[in-house]
Formats: C-alpha cells, sequence, structure tokens
C-alpha cells in the first residue's frame, strides 16, 4: 500500500490564467525580457506539466496496488494450502507469489521514479511562478491605474497558489496493507492499542512460518542445484574431448538424448526457482519487519513495552 | 475510466525482474591432470602414421571452462547460451618410432531461443558450432578424434501441456573435418545431414520421472566418400533411429536410454543395425560428496562382412563400451574437487581388433560465480 502524505493536487486554475492573460494583455507592451521567456516555459505549460507528472504517479501507485494486492493474495494462499497439505495447491501458490514478487519490486521503482519526475515538476512550477510574481511586482510601477486592482488580484492570487505550490509535497510513503488497516483511531483506548498490536504480532507470526517454510524450499532447491551442476560438470568434462563418443552412426552425429528438463527446454530453471524464490522472501521479510516495528509503535502507544 | 484503462496497461505490461536481464545459470573454470593408458591394434584409417606398440601412456594437462546462460525477453521468450572451450595437452610415450605431444583445442557455442506458445505448447530455435583442432596427432592405439568444424541448426515445436507432450523437430548438420596434406583421407568423413524427428514424453511430476519415446529419420551425404557405385559414386546414407529414454530427477538425478538404429547406405560396407544403452545416475554421498556414473554399450552388426579392417574408431568398430565415474566434493565455497575415472573399449570381428583405454583425472571446478 502506497499512501499520499499530502494530495499533490493544486486547486483550480482556469480563473487564474485568465486573469493572468489579461494583465498581460492590459500591461500594454512586451515587458522587457518577454523574447528571451518565450523560450522558457510559461506558467500554464509548467501547471500542465506538473498536473500530467501528478496523474501519471496516481497511475502508477494505483498499479503498485493491484500488484501488491496480488503478492498479498498469493502469500494469504500460501498459508491457507499448507494448511491443507495440498502439495499441488502449495506448488501453485509459490508460483503466484513467485510471479508477484518481482512485479512489485518494478512496480515500486516505478512509483519511485514518477515519485522524483512530480517532485521536480513541482519545484519548476514553484521556480515558474516564483519568475512569474517578480515580472507582476515590477509591472506594479508601469501598469495604467485602471489595471492596477486587477493586477494586484492576480498577485495576490498567484502567492497563494505558490504556497499552496510550496506546501504541497509530493510525497508517497511505501506502507504494507495491513498497516493502513489497522491504524490507532483517536478513540481507541489502551486495551484496543493492544488488541492491535496483537493482531499485527499474530500476522507477523504467520510471516514467520511462511518464511520457514521458504527457507526449506530454498535449502532442498540448493541441494538439488548442487547436484544438477554436478552432472552437468562431469558429464560436460566427459563430452568436451569427444571422449564419450559411441561407434554409432557417423562422426558428429547427434543423438537423441533428452536432458533432465524434456526435449523442449523448462519452463524454469532451478537457478530461476531459486532467484524467484528469494524475491519472495526478501519482500516477506521487509513485510514482517514493518509489521513487528508497527506493533512495537503500538504497544508503546497503549503505555506497555514495546 | 481512462485513468482505469492507463492502470491496468501499466499492470500488465509490467515486466517481471528477471526480464530484460542476463542470468548466468552456471560459470565454470576447470582444471586439472590425469593418467591415461592407451592399447590395441584396431587400425584407423583417419590417421596417416602407423606404430607398431600395442600400448601407450600419456600424462595429460586440462584446462577449460563453460557458461551458461539465458537473457529474459519477457516471462515467456528467452535466449539460451552455453559456451564451452577447452585445451588439453598430452605428453605420450611407449611409441616404438618417437614420443608425441598432441594437444587438443575444442569449443563449442549453443544459443536457443525458446517461446511458448499460449499454453498449447512451445518452440525451440537453436544453432550451434563445435570446432576441435589436434596438434601432432599421435598413431594408435592413443586415439583422439581428428579436428573438424560442426555446424548445427533445428527447430523443434513441443505439444501439449501437463502430463503429455508431444514434439516435433527438424534439424540440419554439416560436419567439415580439417584435412592436412599428410592425411587427406580425412575429407572423407565430411558430412551433411538433415533430419525429423518425432517424440512423446510422459511426465509424472509426483514421481519426478518423464518417458520419453521417440523416432528419427535422418539423411545425410558425405561429398568426397566414394560408395565404389560408378552410377551413384558419392556415399549417401539413411538412417532410421528410435528409443526410450526414462529420466528421474529428485533426490538423485538418473537417466537410462536405448536407442536402435539401421543405417542403409548406397555404399554397402557402412551398411548396419546397431542397439545403444546409455545410463547415466548422479547421487549425492556423505561428507557433501557426489557421485556420477556415466555409461554406454554399443552393439553393431554390418550387413556385409569385409575381409579386411579399413576402420575409423569411434564410427564403425563393431561394438564399444564408455564408462565414467566421477566423485565430486566441495573444497570452498567456489572451489570443488573431483577425480573421474574413465574407461573406453571398441572391438570389432576383423582380426580381433580392439582399443582400450583407461584413465585417471583429477580436476579443480571453480565458480567465480555463485
Amino acid at each position: 500500500m502506497i499512501l499520499p502524505i499530502v494530495r499533490p493536487w493544486l486547486a483550480p486554475t482556469s480563473r487564474r490564467l485568465m486573469l493572468a492573460a489579461l494583465v498581460a494583455v492590459g500591461l500594454g507592451g512586451v515587458p522587457p525580457g518577454a523574447l528571451r521567456a518565450q523560450s522558457l516555459p510559461t506558467v500554464a505549460q509548467l501547471r500542465l506539466e506538473y498536473q500530467e507528472a501528478a496523474s501519471t504517479l496516481e497511475a502508477a501507485v494505483a498499479a503498485f496496488e493491484v500488484v501488491e494486492s496480488r503478492f498479498n493474495q498469493a502469500i494469504d494462499e500460501l498459508t491457507v494450502a499448507k494448511e491443507s497439505g495440498d502439495e499441488g495447491r502449495l506448488d501453485r501458490a509459490y508460483a503466484s507469489a513467485q510471479a508477484a514478487a518481482p512485479a512489485i519490486r518494478v512496480a515500486e521503482a516505478r512509483v519511485r521514479e514518477k515519485n522524483e519526475e512530480a517532485e521536480e515538476a513541482r519545484a519548476r512550477l514553484g521556480e515558474g511562478l516564483e519568475a512569474e510574481l517578480d515580472r507582476l511586482y515590477s509591472a506594479e510601477d508601469t501598469v495604467p491605474i485602471e489595471g492596477l486592482a486587477d493586477l494586484r488580484i492576480t498577485i495576490v492570487d498567484m502567492e497563494n497558489e505558490l504556497d499552496e505550490v510550496r506546501g504541497s509535497f509530493v510525497g508517497f510513503a511505501v506502507q504494507p496493507a495491513i498497516l493502513v488497516q489497522l491504524r490507532i483511531d483517536p478513540t481507541d483506548g489502551p486495551n484496543d492499542i493492544l488488541n492491535k498490536a496483537d493482531l499485527l504480532e499474530r500476522r507477523a507470526a504467520r510471516h514467520t512460518a511462511n518464511l520457514s517454510e521458504i527457507d526449506g524450499r530454498l535449502e532442498e532447491l540448493r541441494k538439488r542445484q548442487r547436484l544438477q551442476r554436478a552432472r552437468n560438470t562431469a558429464l560436460a568434462g566427459v563430452r568436451r574431448f569427444d571422449d564419450s563418443r559411441v561407434p554409432v552412426g557417423p562422426p558428429g552425429q547427434g543423438s537423441s538424448q533428452t536432458p533432465p528438463g524434456g526435449v523442449v527446454e523448462p519452463a524454469e530453471t532451478i537457478e530461476e526457482q531459486i532467484r524467484g524464490l528469494e524475491q519472495v522472501r526478501e519482500r516477506l521479510v521487509e513485510l514482517r519487519d514493518e509489521i513487528i516495528e508497527r506493533a512495537g509503535q503500538f504497544r508503546v502507544r497503549a503505555g506497555g513495552k514495546g | 475510466m481512462r485513468r482505469t484503462a492507463f492502470v491496468l496497461m501499466l499492470v500488465l505490461s509490467a515486466p517481471v525482474a528477471i526480464a530484460g536481464q542476463v542470468v548466468v545459470n552456471d560459470l565454470v573454470i576447470t582444471a586439472g591432470v590425469a593418467g591415461e593408458d592407451y592399447s590395441g591394434n584396431l587400425p584407423a584409417v583417419t590417421i596417416a602414421v602407423v606404430d607398431s606398440t600395442q600400448d601407450a601412456s600419456a600424462a595429460v594437462g586440462e584446462f577449460s571452462g563453460r557458461l551458461d546462460a539465458a537473457y529474459f525477453f519477457d516471462q515467456s521468450h528467452r535466449l539460451s547460451l552455453t559456451v564451452d572451450v577447452g585445451l588439453r595437452q598430452f605428453a605420450a610415450t611407449g611409441f616404438k618410432i618417437r614420443d608425441y605431444a598432441p594437444r587438443e583445442w575444442v569449443g563449442r557455442v549453443d544459443a536457443s531461443y525458446s517461446q511458448a506458445l499460449s499454453s498449447w505448447g512451445s518452440l525451440r530455435v537453436y544453432g550451434g558450432y563445435k570446432g576441435r583442432a589436434v596438434n601432432d596427432r599421435p598413431p594408435m592405439p592413443l586415439f583422439l578424434q581428428p579436428g573438424y568444424n560442426q555446424y548445427r541448426g533445428g527447430v523443434t515445436l513441443g505439444v501439449g501441456g501437463g502430463d503429455v507432450r508431444f514434439d516435433v523437430g527438424v534439424r540440419g548438420q554439416i560436419d567439415s573435418y580439417r584435412s592436412l596434406k599428410l592425411v587427406p583421407q580425412l575429407d572423407v568423413l565430411d558430412r551433411e545431414s538433415a533430419g525429423i524427428e518425432v517424440g512423446i514424453e510422459v511426465a509424472q511430476p509426483s514421481t519426478n520421472w518423464r518417458l520419453r519415446l521417440f523416432g528419427a529419420f535422418e539423411g545425410s551425404r558425405y561429398p568426397s566418400q566414394p560408395s565404389f557405385d560408378a552410377a551413384d559414386p558419392f556415399r549417401r546414407d539413411e538412417t532410421i533411429r528410435t528409443g526410450a529414454q526414462w529420466t528421474y530427477v529428485g533426490g538423485v538425478i538418473a537417466a537410462i536410454g536405448l536407442e536402435g538404429t539401421l543405417n542403409r547406405s548406397n555404399s554397402a560396407r557402412p551398411e548396419y543395425n546397431a542397439a545403444s544403452l546409455r545410463g547415466e545416475l548422479t547421487a549425492p554421498l556423505p561428507w557433501d560428496m557426489s557421485i556420477t556414473l556415466f555409461t554406454t554399450v554399443t552393439g553393431k552388426d554390418y550387413l556385409l562382412d569385409t575381409e579386411f579392417a579399413r576402420l575409423v574408431p569411434g564410427e564403425e568398430a563393431d561394438n564399444a563400451s564408455v564408462a565414467y565415474i566421477t566423485l565430486a566434493r566441495p573444497l570452498a565455497p567456489n572451489l570443488d574437487g573431483r577425480l573421474r575415472f574413465g574407461w573406453t573399449r571398441a572391438e570389432t570381428d576383423i582380426g580381433n581388433s580392439y582399443f582400450e583405454r583407461y584413465g585417471v583425472t583429477f580436476l579443480f571446478d571453480f565458480r567465480p560465480h555463485l
């Protein structure tokens, strides 16, 4: 789960845009430095860039939530499958978790990237507004008296917008969904908070159990990998110099030796299975540690020991 | 709505972390020494020099490397690459004429592209090159395969999923031997072939075994080998192979293969029927050790008896047996030690000719990338 710390959105700007356009016309001339400004993006362009960046960020966050939910479902299914004792179901649950774990990393990285882009767009908009305000301040001395009131309204509005932009922190904190669901409510008493801490710790204990199951699987896979490598190295050593060539068929003739994984390449090698499982493990450890930390915070808030 | 579509597009297009990455499955650098003993009187048509000794021996140094890697375009497309190179230096003694110091250089590159075809099958396109060169090739009985360049490629289509899969593949191969001024007869081994193979594989995931039955037809032509038929002067063979292989991957890795070959030719001499039995077993042993057994036994029956032996060892002996036992043990986190015992015997009914080889090899396998 990704939480927006502050909603990264600005107030509607169409009124301000129109005002700014009117003032620019009312100024009755090309302001100094306008030719140079033509090559720079206008405030309107910067606003659009920021809105686009914020929109892309929101979409990336939503995509992250989808893959995170898929991973959580796979982990829950892992627990259920383990309890049911159905090996096939357990294998399928592992396959789902392995497929979802790398996607989380990708989605997380994308959120971080889009976060940075939105933050840069925000900074550029802030700078653009400051520059525009400087220009308007200097126009106060030259604008005709009938346009002064409109100009000051525009300045005040733009100052407010600048404050909003400076204050809008486009940050998203990545948090496990369980931590979002379980928060301390202002009406919660110490017992309610302790109950929530218990709930979190039970969830962490389930993850710990899943982790030891994964560790067992990893150990088993590594044993198989050692055996597979011993076989491949031994056979490659014999075949490398044609020492195993038998007197059937012409020299160099291929034979129908089915590799252990089948005649068509296997969907996943042992190395890939290990890698996939390690990614699931990594994600699960992060999840469990965050939950334990939050449970500790709850206990401290409830007045107990952390 | 637009946002939902965009989110959906992001989720669907989100590649797994492995996509776009090169994964090194194994990288091994091997160095070792061996002692080998050779005996026999099997003549070889591809060797120019002859020595009257029936026993020779050699000290051998070996250095080799193997890389097994894959590039993942996405979850259903991958490119696999295997590179294997080696150098073996012999110091041979026991010959009447002189001592020899043959050196073998070998290199092999295999690449394959695999693609899952929805849920109903998969496609594999592969190609490879194997090259081999031998300097100071000794006379028999120290038999070393001659140098050659081999190019091969093919396509395999697998159909079906779950417990039963069908496969059909076509392949082609060109073998070009490195003939020398003194050994022009090596050209007779040059060969171009193409074939088709079909198979059915039954897998039992719950018991970790699979069984594959296959049949193959291959046509070969030898552009430099005379057939002794004026109307059709160069040798052409048609070969039918059929067999089965059972494989088990679990606490041990085991494979047993049985293969029958019928070779027919426009040249009467190389027409034969043959049967070959192959076994492989890799099993863990106490003290972190593992054992790998590899054995092949072949029996061959020529349709036309000849009164003289002009034989190519490794090809046209009547029967042969190959057995290797390898014991391996980790010595350090990146280093394994390997002790290998090897035995090869090939023989023919003609003049009781035979070739035999014994070897003991000690090797270190270094894996810089665990």
